[in-house]
């Protein structure tokens, strides 16, 4: 206790009630404050008067306090090049700090490449940007340096960035957790380990309410295998009618399943070959009736009001539905560009379109997807046509989405289709000089329009669309832009977004790819 | 002498300026840059039709533009500058056009008019007062009222103690009534100490040590007023300092020490009270050794009339305002810009003993500057702390920039350079081969 803490406590009740006692002092303090204070001195102005001169005695003396504690190990040596370049610095500080993530995973690459890394003041940035992005976490990890892997060590925020990617799991979260913590705690379990998590929802299943185990049961599509299968089987005959058909649903997910075994039985038994003229003609006629197991299977026999299939489209919907893509061709013989054409010229047209239309998006069967973009349309069948593209491989995107480009706005906004397009694109996709060319001929040509005007989504699209260009292409973007005239005004603040993103990817490539050169 | 892309963003009044200069960095959007010795000036393409005109006085360095933003400097200068350090090739030597020599003309005659007043001024001092009499008259009519001002504080000092030190908590009102009290009385310097005080009260373990100890200070501030005549020149100018009686400025660089050095620009702090913005600009003598502290204040914003680039070394003339331990001065005259030359680490005994030095010197005089350079920073469960062997200096930092000391330290020391407050260091720049980063004013 200090001299200074003992002088409070004497006074804390005040000197009315109780007279203080100073504290022993040295003797150069002590004679001071004797001197100072003649025996007529009142006893507060004493007691102010030795606070004042051990206030600053103390301030004058201070020695910072001894610590058991001890610093951290220093770092390792630095394997890699920690980025000198000012401007380089800051251009990647700006990056770190505003994005677009696109343009983040290609410094980090280019980084790579030239055996670069972050220099340690961005570090804690690209850290907590790893902790709030986890998809750039891959591209953030080689550029962090021995450095990074040290800092990240000292606060459990960055554990993802030394190998400690698997968070703890509180099983009290389960246990006791409000029904959204358990989803999310069933889901993490199931990304480590898939039968643990099936083990533990299998466990006091029964004892859910119908809610529970339908929006728990849902965490299992996520890493489903033929492992899961019994426990979906049994779920076929559960007390709600939600997780029956819940379970059908993921149980078609898999089809070497005995599940969709038996709906392919039961599809074939509606399918037949006829002879007419001098070929065999594929022939598709609905059940007749609703089958005895049929429920069995979680197939509902009564339609909803609300449905327009009549009720044996309704049963032959619901059986085509619950089959893999991959049955049709295998039990046709025909392809799927053969069988789109196939269809309409069946009675059963909407109920299997319908059918089909939702496999697809359970599935991403890229030559499906592929083989409807390019059929002319099936009556009464509405496709996402963005998300049948996104089936696609990126090479064989850039075609389809041109048609849908270069047919103007009369179907979509550029701005919406720009961003349908950037949605789904991997950070570290390139897109094709030709395409690019292409893209900006068409925003150009637009951009004195109203519709691009109005078009909002084309201001937040274009610069994120310039991350996706090659680097020899950024010279096209540059110029040719209708500006200076009262009716594109309104494109300057954007012009200049897309341009200072060229200019950042160009001092990226400029000073990054010049020191791999040897 | 040319400022560097990180010298050039320090300039930047806040976050959003610096991210909408750099959107300025590219040369196609100004039809027009050129240079001569003495300025840097481009014409900037803006949303209108006519291009902003801009322009940079190196010595400054100062700005100008025709745009109509509020902020100093606002974006079109900062990106001027930035273009200058990276696309310098950009430049062509010109002669200046009109609106370029206009306005050195006219920075040229705010100098000499300025220079001429400070001489009229000493002129003014020299032969004593216009009226003497009745300056006279004035100063003792405010020393009796801050000494009745004074003595009203002593008598409420030694209640408190007579109440005692627990009860304190629940009268804080107090304290802000005779703050106010204080600055009727002319007393702004002891106002601000006792509203200190009073938002310690209560505060964190070992608290009314802490209070006692800021009453303790103002009771030797209130005796030393007492008998001011009998203190030494240099005593009675701290002692004026710190009840808020400062000296006026024009009579500091007339009359105050001057010193002529290399100045390192070692850290600045701005930090925003109420409305106004307070800022501290710590130099230090490349030959001298001395410290020395630009205090400015604005209203509104931050907008001061110089600005200044941490890391930087300045050819100039300090006047320091009077005092036992002289810390803070004004810039007397042009500047120049001069190379950093390599920095000589000093102990933290070293450093220590210099902090014990200015205390005992001018015990009121707060904050101090404090430079360590063998101090390893870390964060635990204590919080951000210096690392000096077996001991550990608390600091004052935030989240964001703890860790960049951290990151950058790498666990191997670092120097700092930064603000002493009697508990802990708030560091405002860090070293290492140079400046490695430097404390950002938040907001603005």
């Amino acid at each position: 206790m200090s001299q200074l803490d003992q002088l409070a406590t004497e006074v804390l009740l005040g000197t009315e009630r109780r007279a203080p006692n100073l504290p022993a002092l040295p003797d150069a303090l002590s004679n001071l404050l004797d001197a100072a204070c003649p025996a007529d001195t009142a006893t507060e102005t004493r007691v102010l008067r030795a606070a004042g001169v051990l206030a600053a005695c103390a301030a004058a003396g201070y020695v910072p306090p001894a610590s058991q504690r001890e610093a951290p190990a220093p770092s390792a040596a630095e394997r890699l090049q920690p980025v000198a370049d000012a401007a380089l610095g800051e251009g990647l500080r700006q990056l770190l700090d505003a994005g677009p993530d696109a343009l983040r995973a290609e410094a980090c690459r280019l980084l790579t490449g030239a055996g670069s890394c972050l220099p340690p003041r961005l570090l804690p940035r690209a850290l907590s940007l790893g902790q709030k992005t986890p998809a750039l976490r891959g591209a953030l990890l080689p550029v962090l340096g021995q450095r990074g892997d040290w800092l990240a060590r000292q606060d459990a925020a960055w554990a993802w960035a030394v190998g400690a990617q698997e968070e703890v799991l509180d099983p009290a979260l389960w246990e006791h957790g409000t029904l959204d913590q358990r989803k999310l705690y069933l889901d993490k379990l199931r990304r480590r380990d898939a039968s643990a998590a099936r083990t533990l929802l299998q466990t006091g299943f029964g004892q859910l309410d119908a809610r529970e185990r339908a929006a728990l049961l849902e965490q299992l599509a996520t890493g489903l295998d033929a492992a899961d299968e019994d426990f979906l089987e049994s779920l076929l005959a559960d007390r709600s009618k939600e997780v029956r058909q819940l379970a059908g649903r993921l149980l078609s997910v898999l089809p070497a399943s005995r599940y969709v075994a038996r709906m392919g039985a039961r599809m074939a038994a509606c399918l037949a070959q006829e002879r007419k003229l001098f070929r065999q003609v594929l022939t598709l006629d609905a059940p007749t009736a609703f089958g005895a197991d049929w429920k069995d299977d979680a197939l509902e026999e009564t339609r909803a009001k609300s449905e327009t299939l009549g009720d044996r489209a309704w049963w032959l919907y619901q059986i085509a539905r619950a089959l893999p893509m991959a049955w049709w061709p295998a039990q046709t013989g025909l392809t799927p560009a053969e069988l789109i054409k196939w269809l309409p010229g069946t009675d059963w047209s909407e109920a299997v379109s319908r059918a089909w239309g939702e496999a697809m998006q359970r599935e991403a069967a890229a030559d499906w997807a592929e083989a409807f973009l390019v059929a002319p349309p099936i009556k009464g069948f509405l496709f996402d046509v963005f998300a049948f593209i996104e089936c696609l491989p990126l090479a064989q995107r850039e075609q389809h989405w041109l048609r849908l480009i270069e047919a103007g706005g009369r179907r979509f906004a550029m701005g919406d289709l720009l961003m349908r397009l950037l949605q789904n694109l991997p950070h570290e996709a390139e897109l094709s000089a030709d395409f690019v060319q292409r893209v900006l001929r068409e925003v150009r040509k637009g951009l004195p329009s109203d519709s691009s005007k109005y078009d909002y989504n084309l201001r937040k699209a274009l610069p994120e669309f310039v991350c996706h260009i090659p680097a020899a292409s950024l010279k096209d973007v540059t110029d040719g832009w209708p500006m200076g005239r009262p009716d594109t005004e309104y494109f300057t603040e954007t012009l200049a977004a897309v341009l200072a993103i060229v200019e950042q990817r160009r001092t990226l490539h400029s000073t990054l790819t010049q020191r791999k050169s040897p | 002498m040319q400022l560097g892309v990180n010298e050039v963003l320090q300039l930047s009044p806040d976050d959003a300026s610096a991210k909408a200069a750099k959107g300025l960095v590219i040369p196609a959007k100004w039809p027009r840059l050129e240079y001569d010795d003495e300025a840097v000036w481009g014409e900037c393409q803006g949303s209108g039709s006519k291009p902003y005109q801009v322009q940079v006085d190196k010595a400054g360095p100062a700005f100008k533009c025709s745009c109509p933003s509020r902020k100093f400097p606002c974006k079109h200068g900062l990106a001027l500058l930035l273009l200058l350090a990276q696309h310098g090739g950009s430049f062509k030597p010109a002669t200046p056009p009109q609106w370029v020599t206009e306005w050195l003309a006219t920075r040229r005659q705010r100098a000499e008019k300025q220079a001429e007043k400070q001489e009229q001024k000493k002129a003014d001092i020299a032969s004593a007062e216009a009226d003497p009499q009745a300056a006279a008259k004035r100063e003792a009519t405010r020393l009796a009222r801050m000494g009745s001002g004074l003595d009203d504080l002593a008598r409420w000092l030694g209640d408190r103690l007579r109440q005692g030190l627990a009860t304190l908590p629940t009268e804080l009102a107090q304290w802000e009534a005779m703050a106010t009290r204080m600055v009727d009385a002319q007393l702004p310097g002891v106002a601000y100490r006792l509203r200190l005080i009073c938002a310690a009260v209560d505060k964190g373990e070992g608290w009314p040590a802490r209070v006692l100890s800021g009453m303790g200070r103002l009771q030797l501030l209130i005796e030393a007023f007492s008998r001011l005549d009998q203190l030494p020149a240099a005593v009675q100018a701290d002692v004026r300092n710190a009840l808020g009686l400062n000296m006026d400025r024009d009579e500091v660089i007339a009359t105050g020490e001057r010193v002529s050095d290399d100045w390192l620009v070692e850290a600045q702090a701005s930090d925003e009270e109420g409305r106004l913005w307070v800022r501290r600009v710590w130099l230090r003598g490349q030959q001298s050794g001395r410290s020395a502290l630009l205090l400015d204040y604005a209203h509104g914003g931050r907008r001061f009339e110089r600005s200044w680039v941490t890391g930087t070394v300045s050819a100039m003339t300090l006047a320091y305002f009077p005092g036992n331990a002289p810390l803070r001065a004004l810039v007397v005259g042009d500047q120049s810009l001069r190379p950093a030359s390599a920095h000589v680490p000093l102990g933290f005994d070293a450093a220590l003993d210099a902090l014990s030095a200015m205390v005992a010197a001018n015990p009121w005089q707060s904050p101090l500057p404090l430079r360590v350079d063998d101090g390893v920073p870390v964060r635990d469960e204590a919080g951000w702390g210096l690392q000096l062997g077996e001991r550990r200096l608390p600091l004052k930092l935030r989240e964001d920039d703890g860790w960049q000391l951290v990151a950058e330290s790498g666990g191997t020391p670092l120097s700092l350079a930064g603000e002493w407050d009697g508990e802990s260091l708030r560091p405002l720049s860090a070293w290492r081969d140079g400046l490695v980063w430097f404390e950002e004013a938040e907001g603005a």
